[in-house]
């Protein structure tokens, strides 16, 4: 596969959907149910705690320049230690990408089209994914700056079209909730919005043009989309009310449906969720293009194609077991899933940036790949040496 | 069963699409980790066809992980 690489604007518009994600979708009933009323206050400490997590990301990414968080597992922890850690990664990435067409799956049968079952979505929805690998990143990073205005004008007209229905007193009395669970909240918020970032490293220095830039718009997407996610979080409080909000499945889909301007505006939900789709879309390619490049990695494959229809066949057959029912998948993303992703995301991070800090690994070519870069910045189009 | 035959039918055609060009190139890791990986699929999409109840693999992860959590749950 030869080398395919982004530009810094592409990157910023991939970090902000992605860390919108699912998070758009499940969040707010998860961090209502935590924190009631408060759970926007609870929301932005988690944002503006991300920015560390984010530093952490990028310091390791400046680290080790030409590789990929797999590459660089395998040369900061050593051969053995470091696969064993690269396959806790990749089952994350796996296993989060069955998930993630789970819940596409579900959404669209309990709300949109009852009678089909939920393996259809996923086959065309997996469709679209594999296409989108086997295209590479490049075309996948155009697609997402296609797909970015549309979901930034559907969130405008949402917000606008909701804002009538606001009332205040749902969000009174504010700072009500005890520290510990304000804590809980928070970690089960970053778990979902800021710890898979780290997908992000698989592409962050090595497959950007300018990583300077890059990294400043890592800051800018992870921000932004945290602004958006406290803005759903906030109006889903304030709107429905937060007792509603937490026993909701998709509080976002019930803020939706409540549009009406002038009874003639509304039934309009469906046209709210393709803001969803296009962020869940940008997420699950994500997860799923981690775990190829990282299979091929581990093995030692030059052109990870070949395995992308098979694992798209895995991806299918995981979606369908990997919850039996909504309940399993709310306990398991209320309670392992923090410390599941904690593990392979934060921690292996921060263990990598320690190791690789104490025994100074650094990549030696970094003068003639950045006059190389500097090249490439000013085409930014699909011609590829 | 419909969905079984389907399966077996689209795994059979990813092979002869995608061995071939491999075979001539001499890439036997790849091959091999291809056809485990196709294997892998078929067998659980048949599975899932024939509704055989196959555990979530994320139910090992919750047996792993619940001690860890009870442990720090007990630090607050």
């Amino acid at each position: 596969m030869e080398k395919q690489l982004l530009s810094a604007r592409q990157f910023t518009i991939i970090t902000l959907l992605h860390s919108i994600g699912t998070a758009i979708l499940i969040v707010p009933a998860s961090i209502t149910k935590q924190l009631h009323q408060d759970a926007w206050i609870g929301a932005t400490i988690g944002v503006l705690l991300s920015f560390l997590i984010v530093k952490l990301y990028t310091s390791l990414g400046n680290q080790t320049p030409h590789l990929t968080f797999v590459e660089a597992n395998g040369k900061i922890l050593g051969k053995y230690l470091g696969t064993l850690t690269s396959l806790g990664f990749i089952t994350l990435a796996f296993f989060s990408a069955s998930e993630l067409l789970y819940f596409i799956g579900i959404f669209m049968q309990t709300e949109v089209m009852p009678e089909t079952p939920t393996l259809s979505f996923a086959v065309l929805f997996t469709i679209i994914l594999v296409f989108a690998s086997f295209l590479g990143i490049e075309v996948f990073a155009r697609s997402a700056e296609i797909l970015f205005p549309i979901f930034s004008f559907i969130f405008i007209v949402f917000l606008i079209c909701i804002s009538p229905q606001i009332n205040i007193e749902n969000i009174q009395p504010i700072f009500e909730t005890k520290t510990t669970s304000l804590i809980t909240g928070i970690l089960k918020f970053m778990s979902i919005f800021s710890f898979p970032l780290v997908m992000l490293l698989m592409i962050f220095p090595s497959a950007v043009n300018i990583p300077k830039a890059a990294q400043k718009g890592f800051y800018f997407g992870t921000l932004c989309g945290g602004i958006v996610l406290i803005i759903i979080i906030a109006l889903s409080t304030l709107v429905i009310g937060p007792t509603n909000t937490s026993i909701e499945t998709f509080p976002s889909y019930a803020l939706a449906q409540r549009i009406s301007i002038g009874n003639f505006f509304q039934r309009v939900e469906i046209v709210m969720a393709v803001m969803w789709i296009i962020s869940i879309y940008i997420r699950t390619f994500l997860y799923f293009y981690a775990s190829v490049i990282g299979i091929a990695q581990i093995l030692n494959i030059k052109d990870p194609r070949p395995l992308i229809l098979p694992l798209g066949m895995c991806m299918i057959a995981l979606s369908q077991i990997v919850h039996p029912n909504i309940v399993h998948s709310n306990n398991y993303n209320q309670k392992i899933w923090p410390l599941y992703s904690g593990l392979f995301t934060v921690l292996l991070a921060l263990l990598l940036l320690v190791i690789a800090k104490v025994r100074k690994i650094r990549s030696k070519t970094a003068g003639d790949h950045s006059n190389q870069q500097t090249e490439k910045s000013t085409l930014n189009s699909s011609e590829t040496p | 069963m419909f969905i079984s035959m389907i399966v077996i039918l689209v795994s059979l055609i990813i092979a002869y699409i995608t061995i071939p060009p491999l075979l001539k190139k001499g890439e036997k890791k790849t091959i091999f980790a291809f056809s485990i990986l196709l294997f892998i699929g078929a067998i659980l999409n048949i599975a899932i066809g024939l509704k055989i109840n196959i555990p979530s693999p994320l139910d090992f992860i919750t047996f792993i992980f619940t001690p860890i959590r009870k442990m720090l749950l007990s630090f607050f």
